[in-house]
């Protein structure tokens, strides 16, 4: 909200500097974003004395001025106003200066004749609506003295928090300044001269459908309104505001609005047939034409005020144009109400019109408001256009309201500050903000004003006392609290995951989890998938689903530095994917989910394109490749202390779409499990995403990953033998996977085979048209030194088992 | 005499045998004077032919001498050998020279994301103060991420989180995109783990809740519609409000610093009461007033309170038995913070140029 300090003023004396105003103001909750010296956008608008005023020699509508500034030779100014006269104290632009809206003022020739600056308007200054005529300044400022130090306001832009709809108003915000500055609240003026000759009653009459909707309705008549402007001094604060000036009984509503937060509405009285208001619920398909000239379609959740056929008002909101007060209206049905905070919110939001009033409905009025407000308003229209106010009110809640009392245990209220209460001191430190305490032994009982419609609880009195005692004042403590037991962080294998990637020499990014459609098809993948999750209101297509794979993240990443000239990037994300399925379904293993259907868990994605290191001299390191890559897994699984995995080719069914057919594969346990693909990307994919050379790609999901590595982790001693070597060279069809070569060597080469390595592989005429030959070297750790009998028996059993599963030839 | 002679000769072999190894210059040369010498068919060898021919009596001094005479040379010949391989050794290391101000062979050491960094650190500092970890889902229900905090439907507050609303399964299809049915959103704060972590934990609870959270925001520099918030949440029979104060003074002091100076101010959550914004004096300007702090001197860095009784009561916990405090921060501005980041867009890029300016050890 934006509050000018001079309007402040009028109900509280301010002895500090603005900017310690807006820092006292932002300690006590009133949060200043921003302090505004006004004027400060004219430059070189001074006050000049019109010496002289006459015709202009060639144009019969402009003046020709002479000016005195107060220094040097007087100006001659051209000027097309009427309301000028010679002795006038006037605003003067001087060549050079800048008018709001980055007007520049230079010398210039009007008609032949040479003006050395500008008398300026309300308008042109940003003061008010008039633009006719010149703005006259009164009493007796010296001549040349900056205008801005003349008119010139200070305003706050103050953040009001959303359960403070009462400090949405100026006597809201001097009532926190009265209360830590020590100062008195001045309330305005809110008695009323009213006709006898003219009841209110006998005017208006309202008709409440929906007395939940709309808890308090009054309603005040005027008449013999003459609907001019409203005062210079009202459309200055109404500007620096923020509102625009519309006309004198318009500007009422408005500037009540802002002095005390009540919302008001002013009806042309003769365009209310019998003066008849009904607060009912649009019905569906009514629609209304609001003062800003939209035609809007209505439903019944939306509360409208009506005469007695159709809507004339939104609740609330925005009146309608066919009751709009003009220049021409006599009569002005005022009115000042309560409405109901979530409908308004509501409709305000499905008609995207969100207005000053409807601002202040939505948090609340108290119940004791409105008819002051309607006062105030009223002897305001009346001072100002001369109406005459009709006796009496139509008020379907005339009140008295019950006070409100909250009851707190000083007890409580210290054990939630953590500081200790005079009891003495608690009612000078609420009272100022309008509560009335009462102690009673350990018991507060206090009364809390009908403003505050926040206060409800023994933790809402216990925020005043703390806001009125100052937080700078509570002493802060170390934790002394009881410790809950140790339980392991879930977030802490993610983090050395994150630690092995990167020493292995990969790059950690963090992307989007919000993808779009086009990522997934890039990727090879569907985006018309029924398991995706989708956003109903996404900011843009491309970040429209939540992602159900990795892939696309990784892929693009990749692509971004490529396009940075980037050739070589190894990168790794730890993040989600996210999918949907059948509401209640039981949840898959290590998947998160908030009993919607929808769920997501935690994978590891690895992209590397090009080679580890640049080249150097004596060394070309080749380009990364699905072996690459398999190492880094397989290094990644050692050093969380997992079992290490196996690979198995993808079959058919299981494909994944983004990689090359036949280099595409699965990450497996010991049980062949899959927990995650491998491989590479499929070129059609890379070129999509404009990836030169061959990028591979792998994602491990990390449930399964980290359930792989075992509670306990136990040494074995080291034998005291020394370990014996043999190699073997075993010649199979080509077809035969050589992860089954090494698989079945592993387990029947057990317990005494310790290390397995496969070291070369041969294709060619020794070993015949479709063979392989493969060549590994294996580790036994005898128990006993040269326990040569053990080695052969293993061997033996080693490659009987290959001869008898593979088919293989030993060599 | 015979006997002489032959001990002249073996005192010439001597001498010319230490001659001649002196002006061997390779190993091939030393083993040619070793045969030509020593060798079978050698020249001591023939000297000591003629030993027949001694005396009996001259016989032994004669032999003790060729005897001295081979040991000599064969200490000559290795101590030959020695000074030639040396010699050769020195030659090679002297033609081995490498430039060396020639940089390394290039060994890639990757780079942690500075945002997982601080992530990371916060658990790290948290954890110093007894915090543990509690993770919760990212799509969330409306009752959790609003409802259980107090901020009920229609609520103005709700302006204080813009929603993305996860869609009615089919409704995109159809090209009619509609909430889901059964107010699935995508969480806006870390706020509902709070409730979560009280369902499930007995008190006393003292948790931290790092999380990605989703809102419906314009990015710019500041803003973006993914972010990362880390909240924390105590609960017990007494926490305060000055607990909350003494606690956060001592993470600003560890996060940026033993000098970084604090302050508590008012402000608003529907989940707490009363509840407070912490500042830390500007980290550009050191509080004398910069753009960068609006002309405060002040940063706000995590907003917090006294838990809600309502929320309290949303996670089975009896206000009346238990209080505590939580607060939430942003780990984005965190990290904008810490590192001077102009902009907080690069964090969600994958540009290199940005992330290879952390080291690993950050």
């Amino acid at each position: 909200m934006r509050v000018p300090l001079s309007w402040l003023r009028d109900y509280v004396d301010i002895s500090m500097s603005p900017q310690e105003l807006a820092d006292q103001l932002t300690l006590h909750g009133m949060e200043v974003s921003g302090v505004e010296v006004g004027g400060a956008d004219w430059t070189d608008v001074v006050v000049g004395r019109l010496l002289s005023v006459e015709r202009h020699p060639n144009a019969d509508s402009l003046w020709l001025t002479s000016v005195d500034v107060g220094a040097g030779e007087p100006l001659q100014v051209v000027c097309g106003a009427q309301n000028i006269a010679p002795g006038q104290l006037v605003p003067v632009a001087l060549v050079g200066s800048v008018l709001p809206g980055d007007r520049r003022i230079g010398k210039s020739k009007i008609r032949g004749i040479e003006s050395q600056g500008m008398l300026c308007s309300a308008r042109e200054l940003g003061l008010g609506s008039d633009a006719e005529g010149i703005h006259l300044l009164g009493g007796g400022p010296a001549l040349g003295t900056p205008l801005a130090e003349l008119v010139g306001e200070v305003v706050l832009d103050v953040d009001v928090k959303p359960n403070r709809g009462d400090a949405l108003s100026m006597v809201g915000l001097a009532r926190e300044i009265a209360a830590f500055s020590g100062a008195e609240l001045r309330l305005p003026d809110g008695s009323v001269e009213e006709d006898p000759a003219v009841e209110t009653g006998d005017c208006v009459s309202v008709r409440i459908d929906e007395p939940s909707l709309c808890p308090r309705f009054t309603a005040r008549w005027l008449d013999g309104v003459a609907n001019g402007e409203s005062p210079a001094w009202m459309q200055r604060r109404l500007v620096a505001a923020g509102m625009r000036p519309v006309s004198a009984v318009v500007d009422v509503t408005n500037y009540v609005m802002h002095e005390l937060g009540q919302p008001m509405h002013a009806y042309d009285g003769d365009r209310v047939p019998d003066g008849q208001i009904v607060v009912r619920r649009a019905r569906d398909g009514e629609r209304l034409e609001t003062i800003d000239h939209v035609t809007r379609d209505l439903d019944e959740r939306m509360l409208v005020i009506a005469d007695a056929d159709r809507a004339i008002g939104l609740a609330g909101i925005m009146g309608g144009a066919s009751t709009e007060v003009t220049p021409e209206t006599r009569r002005v049905i005022l009115e000042s109400a309560i409405f109901d905070g979530p409908t308004i919110r509501n409709t305000a939001r499905r008609l995207a019109l969100r207005s000053e009033a409807s601002m202040r409905h939505e948090k609340g009025i108290g119940p004791e408001l409105p008819r002051f407000a309607a006062d105030r308003a009223a002897s305001l229209i009346r001072e100002i256009t001369g109406a005459r106010l009709a006796t009496g009110f139509v008020d379907n809640d005339p009140g008295p309201h019950p006070e409100r009392v909250v009851t707190a245990s000083t007890a409580r209220l210290e054990r939630l500050l953590g500081i200790v209460l005079d009891p003495g001191a608690l009612d000078g430190l609420l009272r100022p903000l309008g509560f009335a305490t009462k102690a009673d032994g350990d018991t507060l009982h206090v009364s809390v004003p009908s403003f505050r419609l926040d206060v409800v609880s023994a933790e809402d009195v216990a925020e005043e006392i703390a806001r009125a005692y100052g937080y700078g004042r509570i002493e802060g403590r170390l934790p002394v609290a009881e410790l809950p037991p140790y339980r392991p962080d879930p977030g802490e294998p993610r983090h050395r995951v994150r630690r092995i990637l990167a020493g292995l020499g990969l790059d950690e990014v963090v992307t989007h989890a919000l993808i779009g459609p086009a990522d997934l098809e890039r990727s090879g993948y569907d985006a018309s998938s029924a398991a995706l999750v989708r956003v109903a209101n996404a900011l843009s297509e491309e970040h429209s689903l939540l992602r159900p794979v990795p892939y696309p993240s990784i892929l693009r990443a990749l692509a971004e530095n490529v396009r940075q000239r980037r050739g070589n990037a190894w990168l790794f994300e730890v993040g989600k994917t996210y999918w949907q399925g059948d509401a209640g379904a039981t949840p898959p293993r290590h998947a998160l989910t908030a009993g919607t259907g929808r769920y997501e868990a935690w994978h590891v994605a690895i992209g590397l394109l090009g080679s580890r290191t640049p080249p150097s001299p004596g060394s070309t390191p080749a380009d990364a490749d699905v072996a690459e890559l398999k190492g880094i897994v397989e290094a990644l699984h050692t050093a969380l202390g997992a079992p290490g995995p196996a690979f198995r080719a993808e079959t058919a069914e299981e494909r994944h779409p983004h990689l090359h057919p036949g280099r595409a594969g699965r990450i497996i346990d010991a049980n062949g499990r899959a927990y995650g693909s491998i491989g590479e990307v499929d070129p059609r994919i890379a070129e999509h995403w404009d990836l030169h050379g061959r990028p591979v790609l792998a994602a491990i999901h990390l449930g399964p990953l980290f359930a792989l590595i075992g509670d306990e982790m136990r040494v074995k001693a080291v034998p005291p033998a020394q370990p014996l070597d043999r190699d073997l060279a075993v010649v199979v069809d080509e077809s035969t996977a050589v992860g089954d070569v090494v698989r079945i060597t592993r387990s029947t080469g057990a317990p005494l085979l310790a290390d397995v390595r496969l070291f070369d592989e041969y294709r060619g005429p020794q070993v015949g048209e479709g063979k392989v030959s493969y060549a590994l070297a294996l580790r036994f750790q005898p128990e006993d030194a040269g326990d040569e009998r053990g080695v052969e028996k293993a061997m033996k059993r080693i490659t009987g088992a290959l001869r008898h599963h593979l088919g293989a030839e030993i060599r | 005499m015979p006997d002489a002679d032959l001990t002249t000769q073996l005192q010439n072999l001597r001498t010319t045998g230490q001659a001649r190894l002196s002006a061997a210059h390779d190993a091939a040369s030393v083993d040619e004077l070793r045969t030509s010498l020593l060798g079978r068919n050698g020249e001591l060898t023939a000297l000591l032919k003629q030993l027949r021919d001694v005396p009996a009596d001259d016989r032994p001094a004669v032999g003790q001498l060729a005897n001295e005479v081979r040991t000599e040379i064969e200490a000559a010949i290795g101590a030959r050998l020695t000074a030639l391989r040396a010699r050769a050794l020195d030659e090679r290391l002297a033609g081995e020279a490498i430039d060396m101000s020639a940089p390394g062979r290039p060994v890639r050491s990757g780079h942690l994301h500075p945002l997982m960094v601080v992530e990371r650190d916060l658990r790290e500092i948290f954890h110093a103060f007894g915090f543990e970890i509690f993770e919760g889902p990212e799509i969330e229900t409306d009752a959790m991420n609003f409802e259980a905090l107090n901020i009920p439907p229609d609520h103005p507050s709700r302006d204080l989180w813009d929603t993305l609303y996860v869609a009615e399964p089919g409704s995109v299809e159809a090209g009619r995109p509609r909430p889901a049915d059964d107010g699935t959103i995508l969480r806006t704060h870390t706020s509902p783990v709070q409730v979560r972590a009280m369902l499930d934990l007995p008190p006393p609870i003292r948790v931290i809740t790092p999380g990605r959270c989703f809102r419906y925001e314009a990015v710019d520099a500041s803003h973006n519609f993914e972010f990362f918030q880390v909240e924390g949440l105590v609960v017990d029979r007494s926490t305060s409000m000055a607990d909350l104060k003494g606690m956060l003074e001592e993470f600003a002091r560890a996060m940026y610093g033993p000098r970084t100076t604090t302050r508590f101010r008012p402000g608003y959550y529907p989940f707490t009461e009363p509840s407070v914004a912490f500042d830390i004096g500007c980290l550009v300007c050191g509080g004398a007033g910069c753009p960068a702090c609006g002309r405060t001197g002040w940063m706000t860095i995590l907003g917090a309170g006294m838990v809600h009784p309502h929320v309290l009561r949303a996670g089975n916990i009896d206000p009346d038995e238990y209080q505590g405090y939580a607060f939430g921060m942003g780990l984005d501005r965190m990290t904008v913070l810490r590192y001077g980041i102009p902009d907080l867009r690069l964090l969600m890029g994958a540009d290199l140029r940005f992330l290879d300016q952390f080291p690993m050890g950050a």
